[in-house]
């Protein structure tokens, strides 16, 4: 025991290396479960705050521009309005949309995240999609009181439902880690005809994202002959680095569409 | 001993400040993200008597940047890696320092040199920015780690041998 205790004060500078790196790696690895709630991250009182604080300084500085995006944003509003009045048949679109700022985001990570400036008191919830008119951003993972961060569609384990626009085809899309502007298209059997420049856009077969929101169009197809499935990038619509607002959704019939799936999966 | 504890907490609010508002919104051709607040870690004096209070330091300013950055642990993880070989590190580029008796040890780039500096901050940068995109990628090919790494090593690395040359010449006026 003696021999125990003086080996211990003899390297207790090792002792204490190994026990901080043992416990910054399991941190490492509880955060990467996921969905799991991490205590310490970007909604918390002090970070969030002074993501604020920032966010608000950079806000300032770029007001020109967020206007001139609020302008047109304003437009194809105004567009879409008018085009609803003249349709008689009015689709049903159960999602109400919860619009958000974002305060803190990042691209050139491996497991990128946002922050977000709306929380429990407004409604989000854990699992919401993310969406901007141009694109899927994310999932929210986390929410305090008026904070919510978001596990970016950049990130190793993301995974977006996706459709061919053209013909229904349906598929996944993975950020490969690299380039934020580009994805890989996952999961489209290489019989499909695709072309360069074709669109994606959501399937909403989730319960997560709408429906049709355009994601961004096929760059380079580099599908062999023997693949089962084709090999393809696209380029997002979106430009996650200039990301400014953002429009939560909330699938209104949610319970309904699990309780279903619940009796379906128990047959 | 006052002093020195004055001028280090400036630094670590400093540094840390700096990163979070300005650096951490910086990417050079896209991906490089420079980590200016290694600068705090490494300016910290070796002290001899109380080794592990410098773990516990870095192992913190490791844990508030992970909570910025939303990457829980990783900065942590390789902050304390930093500061655990930055002393036989220190040891090995400087033999003579075994000899001295006093207490802490500041790495200055006047009284070192100039080469010194650069091999000393490039190797604890380099250390620091492997482990932590090794650790981030986790499922991505080596050579994208390397590759991150050895161009993010040489854009931090350079901004901190600036800052230490600037500040050792404000000392010699």
């Amino acid at each position: 025991m003696r021999n125990l205790i003086e080996l211990i004060n003899k390297h207790n500078h090792f002792i204490l290396f190994v026990l901080l790196e043992l416990v910054a790696f399991s941190l490492v690895i509880q955060n990467n479960n996921f969905q799991k709630a991490a205590f310490i991250n970007s909604t918390n009182g002090i970070t969030s705050n002074g993501f604020k604080a920032i966010s608000q300084l950079k806000y300032y500085l770029s007001l020109k521009r967020t206007n001139d995006l609020l302008l047109e944003e304003n437009a194809t509003l105004k567009s879409l309005l008018s085009y609803q009045n003249t349709d008689t048949i009015s689709s049903s679109k159960p999602y109400q949309f919860i619009s958000a700022k974002v305060i803190n985001n990042s691209v050139a990570k491996a497991n990128n995240y946002l922050t977000i400036d709306k929380g429990r008191v407004d409604g989000v919830k854990k699992g919401m999609g993310v969406v901007t008119k141009n694109g899927v951003i994310g999932i929210v993972k986390d929410i305090s009181n008026q904070y919510s961060s978001v596990i970016s569609v950049l990130h190793s384990k993301s995974k977006v439902s996706i459709v061919l626009k053209k013909n229904n085809h349906f598929g996944s899309l993975q950020w490969d880690g690299k380039n934020y502007k580009k994805a890989k298209i996952l999961d489209i059997p290489s019989h499909v005809g695709i072309r360069t420049g074709d669109t994606i856009t959501t399937s909403g077969f989730s319960n997560i994202f709408p429906a049709n929101i355009a994601l961004g169009t096929i760059s380079n197809i580099n599908t062999q002959e023997d693949d089962k499935f084709h090999n393809v990038k696209m380029i997002f619509l979106q430009d996650f680095k200039q990301l400014k607002f953002v429009s939560i959704c909330r699938f209104l019939n949610i319970e309904e569409v699990d309780s279903l799936d619940y009796s379906v999966e128990n047959d | 001993m006052t002093k020195l504890i004055v001028k280090h907490s400036v630094y670590f609010v400093l540094f840390l400040t700096l990163q979070v508002v300005v650096f951490d919104n910086i990417f050079f051709i896209g991906y490089i993200n420079p980590y200016i607040y290694l600068m705090f870690l490494i300016s910290l004096p070796i002290n001899k008597s109380n080794k592990n209070m410098l773990l516990l330091i870095a192992f913190t300013t490791g844990l508030i940047m992970d909570a910025f950055q939303n990457s829980m642990g990783l900065h942590a993880f390789s902050c304390v890696l930093l500061m655990y070989l930055k002393e036989p590190l220190l040891l090995n580029l400087i033999p003579q320092l075994k000899n001295k008796s006093q207490n802490d040890i500041s790495f200055s780039m006047q009284e070192y040199g100039i080469p010194t500096t650069i091999i000393y901050t490039s190797i604890l940068v380099l250390t620091h920015h492997f482990t932590l995109f090794l650790i981030e990628a986790f499922r991505f090919d080596i050579f994208n780690v390397l590759l991150r790494t050895i161009s993010s090593t040489i854009i931090t690395s350079t901004l901190l041998i600036l800052f230490q040359f600037f500040n050792s010449k404000k000392i010699v006026k």
